[in-house]
């Protein structure tokens, strides 16, 4: 480092200057001094330092002008000795080649920098404007780059060689094509795990969503229950502590937890206690921030499970290839196994699947394909705000080049090189650039938390919001801004001969200046309006997902979940009674609030059953498939707010009166007896002999779960009636709020919080949760997809107004003496404003236009992100048209207004 | 000639010197008389300034005793005393009246 500085500071200095010499010998022996006390490194770094000092640069250029001076034609005050030439200690050795050029460049770059950053002082407002504009572009591209990069551009943290990595998966058979199952049932799956030769090891796991107590804590966590072979397959190393593994065979009552859970939890470490289900486990690691397993989602707790025991279930298998190994043949021979494996009594839905196997980047939820979309379309749509930045950016540089075409010429008549010139326009575009970077960091850090906290708050994520890869992204978009920047903006000023306004000082630009100038400009309003007409689209979508009428008041009713460790509390029937008897204390505790009880939950789970009816041989299948049944407490339909069309609700106490009455909803009945009255109809529920349910109402349709929805055969049958299912959980739909009524924890009353707590006192837990909030990861990515493309829009269509009225301001003082002459000439005021507004109107016209243009071209990958909007909505185009059109209209106001307030006497004395 | 603070001391220093005004001792007689710390980029852009300006002139001065390098000596122009004493005269006019004689 010091022998680097030395070279190219004594490159620098001119050969054989004694006084030159001595400036080196000094600096060397105070390096010397500081290596002595502080190392080599520290005097390599202070040696560097020295070489940046304004007053080095200043010594530098002092000298070399005196050995100029004393070669060339005598300068006046030159020294006596500079020319003296026979160097007394330590010459500077005569540099040659690259690193004299280095020198120079580094001398002029030094004055060149300055000189640059003067400039933009000189204009605050521009360079604010510009630097700020930069930023958001830059900012938002850093931000989202970042999610693109967790979600689909690099593998999972923290395990290694993840491209060896695959997940196996089941293609199954449904009404409605096929659907992918990420799980595999238990026996096939150990059975793959096991018999297939083909992978190096698999590894079967399953995440859930368990109580987990942590010293006084209880809580439900993300927990993933593993094989012993988990952390081998992935190649993951904990943090801290070790990895569960197949020495654990003995005793599995193990857990890793991950860094973020341990911080949450108070500081859990290895050796801590954690009971996770009814199991109490030894920490015998924690995992590194971030890592997730081969998923992206989070994950608080690890565990082997003793799969043999835990069997009935389903379980997602990853396996790790060989080096070269194709997934094919991997999947072909588990194709095989599977064929000849009876998956158990409970899945017999998978033997018509087929084994599907892919890498870990393809998505076999379902749902993140969606979001992978969304954040895909906000990516280019930042991307397009940076364009719409650079172009802006662009544009006002000509227009502040012109405007100092002076100043330009002057520099070029003093005999500047043009080399030096467009150097200088570099470094203010670089400067710019810099600046736009800086300012894009805090930017890029508020826009990754929304993201991350909005669109997906379940991701585990390695690092922070804005991390040192971010910063070099931003510093990195920075420096291409200003290299493109330069280079377009470099043209202008290819001519400095043609610059020479001496002495005349008026401003005048070549036409082609002013062409690309408006290019720019219609250019940017096109590419706003397609932003404004994206947004458009998004928000259309989002109202319309929340404006569905789901048959159920989603916003106003919430789940009351009792949660416990002990699992033994919803064995056979307890859970039943457990429920019922919770239900009874809270009606009682909280009348203010409609309280039910549900088998089965609206927008979340349904059962599936057989049923027969007499007019029929067979039941017909619709869309949505079905029949699904729910068990339901009496005021059930009153708490979920699903209207009765027909009929009545079921009868309070049918069920301990053994009335068989049901309620089926509205298609069931067009399904069922198109046309006909369904009321006191018989269905019979699995098989055509079993005893007969009488229908006593009818309900409106309620999506079972999500958004989109085909209608689907819907029973609702009296709670306790059939024994068959449990799982019940609790639906409150608060009333007004009776005096004294304290809402906590999202809904429900302190009281009948209390109270649910008391009911049992095996309950651990009470886990409250909007229905609606179980839809909320559907209706995310339009809510964000809405939100980021108004704000980008928003922010495009400033910007590109702020160019519009750039370029009209400058057009309108390029015209000052044309305007003036026909002024003179006795033009009216008003002919001259509307000269001006009909540029700003044809400007705004063509833009929206073109972008309008643009997006019906890319409906075919717009469309299939919307929810029941069209992107060929006339009134929506027409109105986003006519507003940005109207718009940039209105920018050309204070052009115009300022067009008809030149004076013609003093444009015409000015031009003599 | 007005100078600047760094140049009146510069000169100052050069001056106090006598004889043996090298770069190296001015930069120490700065920081332990004057108590200014300055870089030895600055002592040496303030010396060529000065010399450029006319106010300093400068020679070869004596190879030390047991080798090394010989240093340029400074030595204070006519110009530059005259530099010095304006610059004394101006703070003193400035100062006086403010300090009980």
């Amino acid at each position: 480092m010091r022998r680097l500085a030395r070279a190219l500071l004594s490159a620098m200095l001119p050969p054989g200057d004694d006084w030159a010499a001595e400036f080196v010998a000094t600096l060397d022996e105070e390096a010397d001094e500081r290596a002595a006390r502080g190392g080599e490194w520290s005097a390599g770094l202070w040696y560097g330092r020295q070489l940046l000092r304004p007053s080095t640069l200043r010594f530098v250029a002092r000298v070399r002008r005196r050995a100029r001076g004393a070669t060339g034609s005598a300068t006046p005050g030159a020294a006596p000795h500079a020319a003296s030439g026979a160097a007394s200690g330590t010459p500077p050795r005569s540099a040659s080649g690259p690193l004299q050029a280095l020198a120079e460049v580094t001398i002029d770059a030094g004055r060149d920098v300055r000189h640059a950053a003067r400039s933009l002082r000189r204009d605050p407002r521009v360079t604010l404007f510009v630097g700020a504009t930069l930023a958001v572009g830059i900012g938002g591209v850093t931000a989202l780059h970042d999610v693109a990069d967790r979600l689909f551009l690099s593998g999972p943290p923290h395990v290694e060689r993840p491209d060896e990595l695959v997940r196996l998966y089941l293609e199954v058979p449904d009404p409605r094509g096929t659907r992918t199952s990420p799980l595999i049932p238990y026996a096939t799956a150990l059975a793959i795990d096991q018999r297939v030769t083909s992978f190096r090891a698999a590894t079967l796991h399953r995440g859930e969503a368990t109580l987990v107590r942590t010293g006084a804590r209880t809580e439900p966590a993300s927990v993933s229950f593993t094989d012993l072979d988990y952390f081998r397959v992935l190649r993951a190393r904990p943090e801290s502590g070790r990895a569960y593994g197949p020495a654990d065979e003995a005793d599995r009552a193990v857990a890793v937890v991950s860094a973020g859970f341990a911080r949450e939890r108070g500081g859990l470490d290895v050796g801590g206690a954690i009971e996770v289900g009814d199991r109490a486990l030894t920490i015998v690691g924690v995992a590194p921030h971030g890592f997730a397993g081969a998923g992206v989602e989070r994950i608080d707790v690890w565990t082997p499970l003793d799969l043999d025991a835990a069997g009935s279930r389903n379980w997602r298998v990853v396996a790790r290839l060989p080096e070269g190994r194709t997934p094919d043949v991997v999947q072909a021979e588990a194709q095989a196994v599977h064929l000849t494996q009876d998956p158990g009594r409970f899945f017999q839905w998978a033997r018509e699947g087929e084994i599907g196997v892919a890498g870990l980047e393809r998505d076999l939820e379902g749902n993140r394909t969606m979001e992978r979309s969304i954040a895909l379309l906000l990516l280019s749509v930042v991307a397009l705000v940076l364009v719409v930045a650079w172009v802006n950016v662009l544009n006002l540089l000509l227009a502040r080049l012109v405007r100092r075409r002076q100043e330009l010429g002057v520099r070029v008549a003093l005999g500047i090189g043009r080399l030096r010139l467009a150097r200088q326009l570099l470094l203010e575009t670089g400067l710019l650039g810099v600046l736009g970077a800086l300012l894009a960091l805090p930017i890029a850090w508020g826009a990754g938390r929304l993201v991350r906290g909005v669109l997906l708050p379940d991701v585990a994520w390695a690092d922070g919001a804005v991390g040192g890869d971010d910063v070099l992204l931003a510093l990195g978009i920075g420096a291409v801004t200003a290299v493109l920047l330069g280079a377009l903006v470099f043209p202008a000023i290819r001519r400095p001969a043609s610059m020479s306004l001496l002495g005349t000082g008026r401003a005048t630009a070549g036409g082609s200046t002013l062409r690309l100038q408006r290019a720019l400009a219609t250019a940017q309003v096109a590419m706003s309006t397609g932003l404004l007409l994206c947004a458009a689209l998004f928000a259309r979508s989002f109202w319309a997902m929340k404006g569905t009428d789901l048959g159920v008041d989603a916003d106003r009713v919430y789940t009351v979940d009792l949660r416990a460790l002990d699992r033994d509390i919803w064995s056979s029937n307890q859970a039943d009674s457990v429920h019922v008897r919770a239900l009874e204390r809270v009606r009682e505790a909280d009348p203010t609030t409609r309280w039910a009880l549900t088998v089965g939950l609206p927008l979340a789970a349904s059962f599936s059953i057989s049923v027969h009816v007499a007019e029929r041989d067979s039941i017909p299948v619709l869309p949505g498939g079905g029949p699904f049944v729910s068990m339901v407490s009496d005021g059930y339909f009153a708490t979920t707010g699903t209207r009765l069309v027909q009929g009545r609700d079921l009868a309070p106490d049918a069920a301990e009166l053994g009335l068989r009455e049901i309620v089926i909803g509205a298609s069931t009945v067009d399904a069922l007896w198109p046309g006909e009255d369904a009321l006191d109809r018989c269905i019979r529920i699995d098989g055509p002999d079993t005893p007969c349910w009488t229908v006593v109402g009818v309900a409106e349709d309620v999506n079972r779960q999500g958004y989109r929805e085909p209608p689907s055969i819907q029973i609702y049958v009296p709670l306790g009636a059939t024994p068959q299912f449990g799982g019940a959980t609790l639906l409150a739909r608060p009333g007004v709020g009776g005096p004294g009524v304290r809402r906590l924890g999202g809904g429900i009353s302190a009281t009948a919080r209390a109270e649910l707590i008391a009911s049992d006192p095996r309950v651990d837990f009470v886990e409250v949760r909007r229905l609606d909030s179980l839809l909320s990861a559907e209706i995310r990515p339009w809510r964000l997809g809405a939100t980021m493309l108004s704000l980008a829009a928003g922010l495009a269509v400033a910007i590109s107004l702020a160019g519009v009225l750039a370029v009209l301001s400058y057009l309108v003082a390029q015209r000052r003496r044309e305007i003036g002459v026909r002024l003179a000439l006795g033009a009216g005021r008003d002919a001259i404003r509307s000269l001006v507004l009909r540029q700003g109107l044809w400007t705004g016209a063509i833009g929206a236009a073109l972008g309008i243009a643009a997006v019906l071209l890319s409906a075919r990958w717009i469309g299939p992100l919307l929810f029941e909007t069209r992107v060929l909505d006339p009134l929506l185009l027409l109105g986003v048209g006519a507003g940005v059109a109207g718009v940039s209209t209105l920018a050309c106001l204070s052009p115009a207004r300022s067009a008809t307030r030149i004076d013609p006497v003093e444009t015409l004395r000015a031009s003599d | 000639m007005t100078i600047g603070d760094l140049q009146n001391l510069t000169l100052l220093a050069v001056a106090r010197l006598e004889g043996e005004a090298v770069s190296k001792r001015i930069r120490d007689e700065l920081e332990e008389v004057a108590g200014r710390s300055v870089s030895v980029s600055t002592v040496f852009v303030t010396l060529t300034r000065l010399e450029d300006q006319g106010l300093l002139r400068s020679g070869k001065g004596e190879a030390p005793a047991r080798g090394g390098r010989r240093m340029r000596l400074f030595e204070l122009t006519d110009a530059g005393w005259v530099a010095i004493r304006e610059a004394r005269a101006a703070s003193d006019r400035l100062w006086e009246g403010l300090e009980p004689s």
